[in-house]
């Protein structure tokens, strides 16, 4: 699953830690940091989310508070629906991931919606239209990317909004009284609960003669309103004693709140012009759950998917089974199988069994790869729009890429270059072709038997080097790999205008890097592997360094999240030396059984060392 | 009417006189006083406002 850092602002509104920010900012994480005004820092977790009215509540985990720490400040909420354009406001919070930021500015206008003309399309969170529930608090205090999630403060110091979108130069802000409902929802419970009568509406017609009620646009098929017997056309003038009208865009959000806060299961006494004439009607509410369900990653599958919403599923015009694809990893097993799957398929079997949700597809996939240390081709059922197809999945463990080993031959412990026309010109050696030693790796024979950087290796065993231009780099080492790895040769040398011929026992090359052994950490998310000789070379490291060299680090994962980079050579975790990637697996496995809270890595970063503390977080661990 | 002049005075305590208030006689000394006590009322509203909810105010970052 592809992961992102970001960073957002949140306002903490109990003494319990109880933190408001934005469902875009919040909702759909892995790991929360949240650094507080004096600088503490402590972890949260998500208490639940809110994608339609983009508010989300975290907590912090004040157990992870230091000693000294006092009681947490807190912000108040005040009443939104006393502001008026021209109030002074302030909105705080962390633009671009500064520490903290307050800009000033005034109210410009109390009920902000997207006009169809700029923003067609509406302003859309996982499915949800925003604009449907919320009117915004727009301002000029500058906010910026980063801001969002902290709050619009009045001059009382109250919260009055929660800052959330930018439309140039000006601020939106979700109504706090409409925010602190959310948030006292998802605090209670967990989760927003709302109702749904399937009802769509939209501003009586210009050419309308009527001068109140709200136009029915459309009425969901089998849905209450449509029980009920509301129809297109219908001018919608009464909704549970309330009256409604809509002449503008602005007044659709307002209505909306009507149904959606209406209590589930209720039943609903509507009134409706038709035909000039009043009719009431009885509607009964039903929860409406989200618009899309919440991504589940499938590591043996190579895919992320989704639960079917009631919405969703009325989207698509189907039964609310099976489990929605939502992405593929390139080159897993889903990628792979033929024909692939695909994003917006629907998975509804899986090995001869029903698959109506995410758990169903969990427990199979359990069952297929439990014991199993290869992949099991499994029949997969799915819907692609209105076809109904099959493929097979190699479900389970991927297999390693081959990595043809290289055959070792014989070798000679320099570095060189060739000596071209222009070079041997310059040297005094017009007419003579070979090599000029520009490295002699150290503790192996060529150096032990006297080798020099500078050297002219003319000849070997009285064979000339045929060697006069750059792109003949290959030629001295591939006359060397011509003799058995055991072999003495005889060099004819020139060094400081002389001369001379040594001979030297060749060897067998050191192991390439590409074959050295690798440890891969799927919790933190890195690939080591041993030292190679050309890493000591290049990095001008002793031969005797021990260390394990850092190849790759996820992106956001809980290596990357603690800055060690690629190149690292790691020397010791948790103060104990790490010989090589053997040691470095056994001491991560004890850090994993131990679920130590941090675990610190020593590095050498070029002429650097430097203490790396990885702080997992274990209860976010996949299986 | 009345917010035709508090401009002005405001124009007057920032120094810049429109021409239609030097042609009107508009005795810009007058408007200096009010403004400025404004400017402080303001500027310590907001250091209360600040000092009850920016301590509050947190930065999160998230691995999504």
């Amino acid at each position: 699953m592809h992961k992102a850092m970001a960073a957002g602002s949140g306002a903490i509104i109990s003494p319990e830690g109880y933190v408001i920010t934005n469902h875009h900012v919040a909702g759909k994480v892995s790991r929360l940091t949240c650094r507080l005004a004096d600088g503490e820092e402590l972890d949260a977790r998500l208490v639940g989310t809110d994608p339609l009215g983009d508010i989300a509540v975290i907590k912090l985990d004040l157990a992870g508070r230091k000693g000294k720490a006092g009681p947490l400040p807190v912000a108040a909420f005040g009443n939104s629906d006393e502001v008026r354009v021209g109030d002074t406001v302030m909105a705080m919070g962390s633009p671009s991931g500064v520490s903290q930021s307050v800009t000033l500015g005034i109210v410009s206008n109390t009920q902000l919606i997207m006009p169809e003309l700029y923003w067609p399309g509406s302003f859309s969170l996982d499915g949800e239209d925003v604009g449907s529930l919320v009117r915004w608090i727009a301002h000029d205090a500058v906010i910026y990317g980063g801001n969002s999630g902290g709050p619009l403060i009045n001059i009382n110091g109250e919260i009055i909004g929660i800052n959330e979108i930018g439309l140039g130069s000006l601020g939106g802000a979700i109504p706090s009284n409409l925010a602190k409902d959310l948030a006292g929802q998802i605090i209670k419970n967990g989760k927003v609960s709302r109702s749904w009568i399937g009802l769509e509406v939209q501003p009586r017609l210009k050419s309308s003669t009527l001068d109140r009620g709200l136009l029915v646009s459309g009425v969901v098929k089998d849905s209450p309103a449509d029980k009920a017997g509301l129809k297109s056309g219908d001018v919608l003038v009464s909704f549970d004693g309330t009256a409604v009208d809509g002449r503008l865009p602005e007044d659709i959000p307002k209505f909306n709140r009507l149904v959606l806060f209406a209590p589930i299961g209720k039943k609903v006494n509507v009134k409706v012009l038709r035909d000039s004439r009043e009719k009431p009607f009885e509607i009964e509410t039903v929860d409406r759950g989200m618009a899309k369900g919440r991504d589940v990653e499938f590591k043996a599958w190579g895919m992320t998917g989704r639960d079917l919403t009631m919405m969703a599923a009325l989207e698509s015009e189907r039964a609310a089974e099976g489990v929605l694809v939502h992405s593929i990893r390139s080159g897993g097993p889903c990628n792979e199988a033929k024909p692939p799957l695909a994003p917006g398929d629907i998975i509804t079997a899986v090995a001869n069994q029903p698959v109506k949700n995410l758990a169903d597809l969990g427990g199979i996939t359990a069952k297929i790869t439990e014991g199993k240390t290869e992949a099991t081709p499994t029949i997969v059922e799915f819907d692609r729009k209105n076809l109904k197809m099959m493929t097979v999945v190699k479900v389970g463990k991927e297999p390693p890429p081959d990595k043809p080993a290289h055959a070792r031959k014989a070798w000679l412990g320099v570095d060189t270059q060739v000596l071209t026309k222009e070079l041997a010109g310059a040297l005094d050696m017009k007419g003579q072709t070979g090599v000029r030693v520009t490295q002699v790796i150290p503790g192996k024979n060529a150096e032990k038997a006297g080798l020099k950087v500078g050297d002219i290796i003319l000849k070997i065993d009285g064979t000339k080097i045929d060697a006069t231009k750059p792109e003949d780099s290959e030629v001295f080492q591939n006359m060397i790999r011509q003799y058995p790895s055991d072999a003495e040769i005889a060099l004819d040398i020139v060094r400081a205008g002389q001369p001379q011929q040594i001979k030297i026992p060749l060897e067998l090359p050191p192991t390439p890097p590409s074959e050295l052994k690798r440890y891969k950490d799927d919790d933190f998310e890195f690939v080591a592997r041993d030292l190679s000789l050309s890493d000591k070379v290049s990095r001008k490291l002793s031969e005797d360094t021990r260390g394990v060299l850092i190849e790759k680090v996820e992106r956001a994962g809980w290596a990357s999240l603690a800055h060690l980079a690629i190149g690292d050579i790691v020397v010791s975790i948790d103060g104990r030396a790490v010989d090589g990637v053997d040691e470095m697996e056994k001491l991560m496995a004890q850090a994993r059984q131990a679920k130590n809270k941090s675990i610190v890595f020593f590095v050498k970063r070029g002429i650097h060392t430097m203490f790396v503390e990885l702080e997992p977080d274990w209860s976010s661990r996949k299986n | 009417m009345k917010r035709i002049i508090g401009l002005l005075f405001m124009f007057a305590a920032a120094g810049i006189l429109p021409a239609c208030a030097e042609q009107s006689g508009t005795p810009p000394a007058a408007a200096t006083l009010p403004d400025v006590r404004q400017t402080a009322n303001l500027r310590q509203e907001i250091d209360q406002a600040i000092g009850k909810a920016f301590p509050a105010i947190i930065r999160i970052s998230v691995v999504a």
